[in-house]
């Protein structure tokens, strides 16, 4: 009796507990689903007034913006991505504390890996060929435009913006703003990547060294013309050889008026690859990059590859080629000898340590690493002795060319990612890129998206610490500065050639002339195999070889031999520069 | 049977077999593959370059036998044979062997540099013009000491054991037979190695013949393509260019090389000397 | 050919040793003659190889003396004593052929070709190694290389004496027996001093003049083969020699006699009275050949349980009970004799030991 009266007893606090329970998860789903916006506003809220300013928007504004992510990305709770970049600052930075804003204010659970660069293209390549899903969304080099649009394998964003993803899409996201936008359009029109960051290699050079009287005296006694920014190779050359040969020693110490890296190894290839060519005036006009005949020297004929060698119409191996190479062996001569055996990493700190005049090739992501406190080349009061300058072009170069190299860094998404992470993906690179955030991301990490963040007080009053770079990305020379274009048909394929038969050069092994034969025969052949197995667009067609001297003769790109490859010098002051800027922006 | 059956296959035959299939095509990607045939191997022995660094792959192993068989075994003749010391020089010997192969590497590339490693530094002090990244020699020479640091050890080892069996027996006999140190070593010694020498030459070949982290983190395979060797042309194919096609024709090849090499070795030297008891 | 003394000879292998344990010889005197055949036998582990060592140089004893006729040679090493030594396991130089093997002492001492080739050929000639000395060595058989090992010994002219280690421990067991009449028939030529060690007794016995028998670290007896077998100096001796051993059992002296539980045996004279004088723990002791059956009315004869009667094809082997201790007699197989029964036996005088402590009086 007493027992059964138990068993109900006990049958009742089961099924009343069971009802609360489910009552309660139905509340707590709803409430993850509803009530949690609050906390999700509330997390916003406190991200944009403590971490997201200054900003070109609003406070208001930037909750608007907020709120919609909010809206966004609600029947995306719970969804897990994976991105993947490199290890750079601006990538730390976002996935850092970028990420976890991210996280608390829309629920989408994201894992964020940092690799070094060369693990990152591995990784895409690997993707592209097995089609599975490694990561949901990659940080590529726009370098690979021609390859991912040729390969069709990587969503066209535009078209998703209209299309599946219309309803993920900020409203306020203003594409036109982008600086980098061009870089990432394909032959169709159609924008294949978003813009995440970007960084030039420019000219860099001791500002304090080349204003100092006696040295701008010795300079003017031997050459003949002002010692500045030089604005031609010969120029550059003839500093170069003043500060490694005539000035030598400057305060005691040892001084060289060159700094480059010839380690053999895939960053030497980049060292070409990111614009030497153009640098030296191979290839057409055109901008962003140069056509038919881009800075690799591939030829296109509409937008198909036709060949690299000058025997079809390409310019790898012309005399202009050749003349960049050239100038590369005979230079790194005139650098500190332990350059030879130094690869990018190595040979990037090197300036900083203060023995370096001048150096033609400078990536300004290095800004911030040469301008940390107690280096030889940095003031007391924390400003720089150093600037960064547009760099000089060879005698090949023309108006209308492209001069130098810009790295942008841009949201890439493969198509067979499945369609829910494809949204949650697209939502976070719009995050990392949108105006709310993009100004706080610029003076983090030095490396500018957005013409609006460029006009910002907030970067004018940085300029005069960072030695010239907002100089630069405000002046009309930014234009000319690009990332590799869709003329190269599959880039991981084609850049490992560059360091293999360049490094034979420097090493004596090979003429120029020799080595760039090789390169663009090689070339030729990876175009070949790519016109045998046919690509989505715009597969390759080579051209029949013909006579080197049919090519030259015709106007344009290969250009022929110049008569003189060493024309005068000419350079510019840098104060006189940057103020003709200054009233060009004013215009 | 099944479960060795099972391993093998998982671990040799089905990679063997896959490898075969992208040699014989031209692959950049899923769908998009063309069968070339024999293309790829026509071309991989025909390049200069890879016969180039064949031949370079060649003496560097070579080298490297030279060096460390002699030096290892003359080496253990002089380890202790009693007492605590021995835990204490094997200890310090195996110490190279434990580090990773791309730090090795990394510890040499800044030990020879003239601005910031001690062995550069060193050198410039006395007056020797070091550049092992200029200058083919000087790097020849790093890669090799390199070699010879990490890996010398273990044949030190490997000879010490095997001197270590030797029963006590042989050394009465040889001292009432008055023989001297070197009779001793040509008639004792070193036949009763011959063994552990097979094993020995046997891995060093092997290893050195496919070096690859070592010199490609010191030299790049430069300057130039002086200490570009065969592992490096094709980690270069198969990874950097992802090239499978001629990767696959190209590490058949090699690996069919190595074998056969291991295989006339092996033969020689157990050839005589089989119907010992 | 040398005599060889070792005086006072105690060795151990620990560093600072501190008790008699720490020893593995312990004070022995032993006298080796010139050309004589010995073997030094034992139990594994009572230091035949570190006596043998330390003759031929190989070790230096802690303490005593060793002596080359007469000359203090304690502190030379191997080579200056002229010794040639064979080890259990066939030491041969393998990539040498038989010839070089042989000559390879002579060379080592700088002696010139044709001498070499000369004594070399005659050592072959001596072992029936011509046919083999163009082979290689490596490829022959156990017997062979310890043969090629004793030529090695044989080959020099001035070798003062033979030291054989256990050499027959690893050849098969129906070639021992060809290898042990050849070791004799070397001996019985060249009269070189041979000392063989082995803890095969058979070994020991049939190769011997004179037998050293050794345990724990002490000689307990040398003398010949037949005096160790029917005098054993210890109970040891007794034990360790002779297949079965010999019968020990504790007694007591009563007079002339001894007596064993109920059984009471008659000694010799003056056996009887060392041993009425001995104050220590007294054994009797008659090896089981000596034991004889007997009939009621023979002289000192005693009742005894039979226990096991084992048929092993030459003679019977008796295992019997007087009181609580046992004996074993071999007895002929003629003897009527069976298991269980009463019967009677007899210890004969001349054959009767009586032990001291395990020393025999």
């Amino acid at each position: 009796m007493k027992r059964k009266l138990l068993k109900r007893f006990s049958m009742q606090t089961l099924v009343i507990a069971m009802a609360v329970l489910a009552l309660s998860l139905i509340g707590f789903g709803a409430s993850s689903a509803f009530g949690d916006t609050s906390a999700a506003k509330a997390a916003a809220k406190k991200w944009v007034d403590t971490e997201f300013q200054p900003s070109t928007l609003s406070k208001a504004d930037q909750m608007k913006e907020m709120e919609w992510f909010i809206n966004a990305s609600k029947p995306l709770q719970g969804v897990e991505i994976e991105v993947l970049t490199d290890g750079l600052p601006v990538a730390m930075y976002e996935s850092g504390p970028l990420r976890k804003a991210f996280m608390e204010i829309t629920g989408i659970k994201v894992k964020h890996d940092n690799l070094g660069e060369k693990d990152v293209v591995e990784k895409i390549q690997t993707q592209m060929q097995t089609d599975r899903p490694i990561y949901d969304i990659y940080v590529n080099d726009s370098d690979l435009i021609g390859t991912h649009y040729r390969y069709g394998k990587i969503e066209a964003l535009s078209d998703f913006m209209v299309g599946d993803g219309k309803d993920v899409t900020l409203p306020t996201l203003d594409l036109d703003d982008f600086i980098g936008i061009s870089f990432v359009m394909a032959p169709d029109g159609k924008m294949y990547q978003l813009p995440d960051q970007q960084f030039a290699n420019l000219y860099w050079f001791r500002y304090d060294w080349f204003n100092r009287p006696e040295l701008k005296k010795k300079f003017k006694e031997k050459y003949g013309y002002e010692l500045g920014v030089p604005v031609n190779w010969s120029a550059y050359e003839d500093i170069a050889n003043f500060f490694t040969n005539d000035v030598k020693e400057i305060d005691g110490k040892r001084v060289y008026g060159h700094m480059d890296y010839g380690k053999k190894g895939p960053s030497l290839g980049w060292r070409f690859t990111d614009a030497w060519l153009s640098m030296a005036g191979v290839g057409s006009k055109g901008i962003p990059n140069g056509l038919p005949v881009d800075e690799w020297g591939i030829r296109v004929e509409e937008c198909r590859p036709v060949g690299a060698s000058v025997e079809r119409g390409g310019a790898a191996n012309s005399p202009a080629a050749v003349y960049a190479l050239e100038k590369f062996v005979t230079w790194l001569k005139l650098a500190p000898p332990e350059a030879y055996g130094m690869d990018f990493w190595q040979a990037g700190p090197v300036p900083s340590q203060g023995q370096i005049a001048q150096q033609i090739f400078w990536y300004t992501a290095f800004t911030e690493s040469a301008l940390a406190k107690g280096l030889p080349v940095v003031n007391e009061d924390g400003t720089p002795k150093w600037r960064m300058a547009p760099s000089p072009h060879g005698p090949y170069w023309e108006e209308g060319m492209k001069l130098g190299y810009q790295d942008v860094g841009a949201w890439t998404i493969f198509k067979h990612i499945e369609l829910k992470k494809k949204k949650a993906a697209w939502l976070y690179a719009q995050f990392m890129c949108s105006k709310t955030v993009s100004l706080k991301k610029f003076l983090k990490s030095l490396t500018p998206i957005r013409e609006s963040d460029l006009k910002h007080e907030a970067v004018t009053k940085l300029a005069p610490k960072v030695g010239g770079l907002i100089e630069f990305y405000r002046s009309p020379a930014r234009m000319l500065w690009t990332p590799t274009g869709t003329n190269v048909p599959d880039y991981p394929k084609l850049a490992q050639l560059w360091w293999q038969n360049v490094s034979k050069a420097i090493a004596g092994e090979q003429s120029s002339q020799e080595a760039m034969d090789g390169l663009a025969s090689q070339m030729d052949k990876v175009l070949s195999r790519l016109e045998r197995i046919g690509m989505k667009y715009c597969t390759p067609k080579l051209n029949k070889k013909r006579d080197k001297s049919y090519w030259l003769n015709l106007p344009g790109s290969p250009k022929a031999k110049l008569a003189n490859e060493k024309p005068q010098g000419v350079t510019v002051n840098y104060d006189d520069l940057v103020a003709s800027w200054k009233k060009w922006l004013k215009e | 049977m099944l479960p060795v059956f099972i391993v093998v296959a998982f671990n040799s035959i089905i990679p063997f077999m896959t490898i075969f299939n992208y040699s014989v095509q031209d692959i950049f990607g899923p769908g998009q593959r063309v069968f070339v045939g024999f293309e790829w191997f026509e071309e991989v022995l025909n390049n200069k370059d890879l016969h180039a660094a064949f031949f370079r792959q060649l003496f560097f192993s070579f080298c490297v036998l030279g060096i460390e068989i002699p030096l290892g075994i003359g080496i253990s003749l002089l380890l202790p044979t009693r007492g605590w010391s021995i835990s204490l020089c094997l200890v310090l010997l195996a110490l190279p062997l434990l580090i990773p192969w791309n730090v090795v590497g990394t510890i040499w590339q800044i030990f020879g540099r003239a601005d910031i490693g001690l062995g550069g530094a060193v050198l410039k002090a006395v007056g020797i013009n070091y550049n092992y990244a200029g200058n083919y020699v000087d790097a020849w020479l790093t890669v090799l000491v390199m070699d010879v640091w990490h890996w010398l050890p273990l044949v030190i080892l490997l000879c010490y054991a095997g001197l270590r069996a030797i029963p006590d027996a042989f050394y009465q006999a040889a001292s009432i037979d008055s023989a001297s140190n070197w009779a001793i070593f040509r008639h004792i010694q070193l036949p009763k190695l011959k063994k552990v020498l097979v094993i020995a030459v046997l891995l060093r070949f092997m290893d050195s013949f496919m070096i690859y982290s070592e010199p490609f983190v010191l030299t790049g395979g430069g300057p130039g393509s002086s200490t570009t060797f065969l592992s490096q042309s094709l980690a270069t194919m198969a990874i950097g260019q992802f090239d499978v096609g001629p990767a696959a024709a190209f590490s058949i090849i090699y690996f069919l090389f190595i074998l056969l090499i291991c295989f006339c070795f092996y033969s020689a030297f157990m050839g005589d000397g089989s119907n010992e008891n | 050919m040398a005599r060889i003394d070792m005086q006072g000879i105690a060795h151990s292998y620990i560093a600072n040793p501190s008790s008699d344990e720490d020893f593995a010889l312990r004070q022995l005197d032993v006298r080796w003659l010139d050309g004589g055949a010995y073997s030094l036998l034992g139990p594994s582990g009572c230091g035949k190889t570190t006596l043998l060592n330390i003759i031929s140089g190989l070790i230096q004893p802690s303490k005593g003396k060793v002596l080359f006729d007469g000359k203090d040679v304690t502190r030379q090493i191997p080579r200056e004593r002229n010794i040639a030594q064979i080890f259990q396991f066939p030491v041969i130089y393998d990539t040498m052929t038989v010839f070089d093997n042989l000559a390879f002492p002579l060379r080592n001492r700088k002696i010139p070709e044709k001498e070499v080739r000369k004594k070399v050929g005659e050592t072959a000639e001596l072992l029936d190694l011509t046919s083999d000395l163009k082979r290689r060595a490596s490829g022959l058989t156990a017997d062979i290389k310890q043969i090629i090992s004793l030529g090695r010994g044989l080959v020099r002219n001035d070798v003062s004496a033979i030291l054989l280690d256990e050499p027959l421990t690893f050849i098969d067991p129906y070639v021992k027996w060809i290898l042990r009449r050849r070791l004799k028939q070397i001996h019985e030529q060249f009269r070189l001093t041979m000392i063989f060690v082995t803890h095969d007794q058979t070994e020991a016995l049939t190769f011997a003049d004179q037998v050293v028998l050794l345990h724990n670290g002490h000689v307990l007896q040398q003398g010949t083969p037949e005096e160790l077998f029917e005098k054993p100096a210890h109970t040891f001796v007794g034990y360790f020699i002779g297949n079965p051993g010999i019968n020990l059992m504790p007694c007591k002296i009563e007079g002339s006699r001894a007596l064993v539980e109920g059984a009471s045996i008659p000694l010799p004279e003056t056996l009887a009275k060392k041993a009425s004088q001995a104050s220590g723990r007294l054994q009797l002791g008659i090896r089981p050949e000596f034991c004889e059956p007997a009939s009621e009315n023979t002289e000192g004869s005693f009742q005894a349980n039979v226990g096991k009667v084992q048929n092993l094809g030459d003679f019977q082997l008796v295992t019997a009970r007087v009181g609580a201790e046992k004996f074993k007699a071999k007895i002929s197989i003629g003897e009527r004799i069976s298991k269980g029964a009463q019967a009677r036996f007899l210890f004969p005088e001349n054959h009767v030991q009586i032990f001291e402590n395990e020393k025999s009086l």
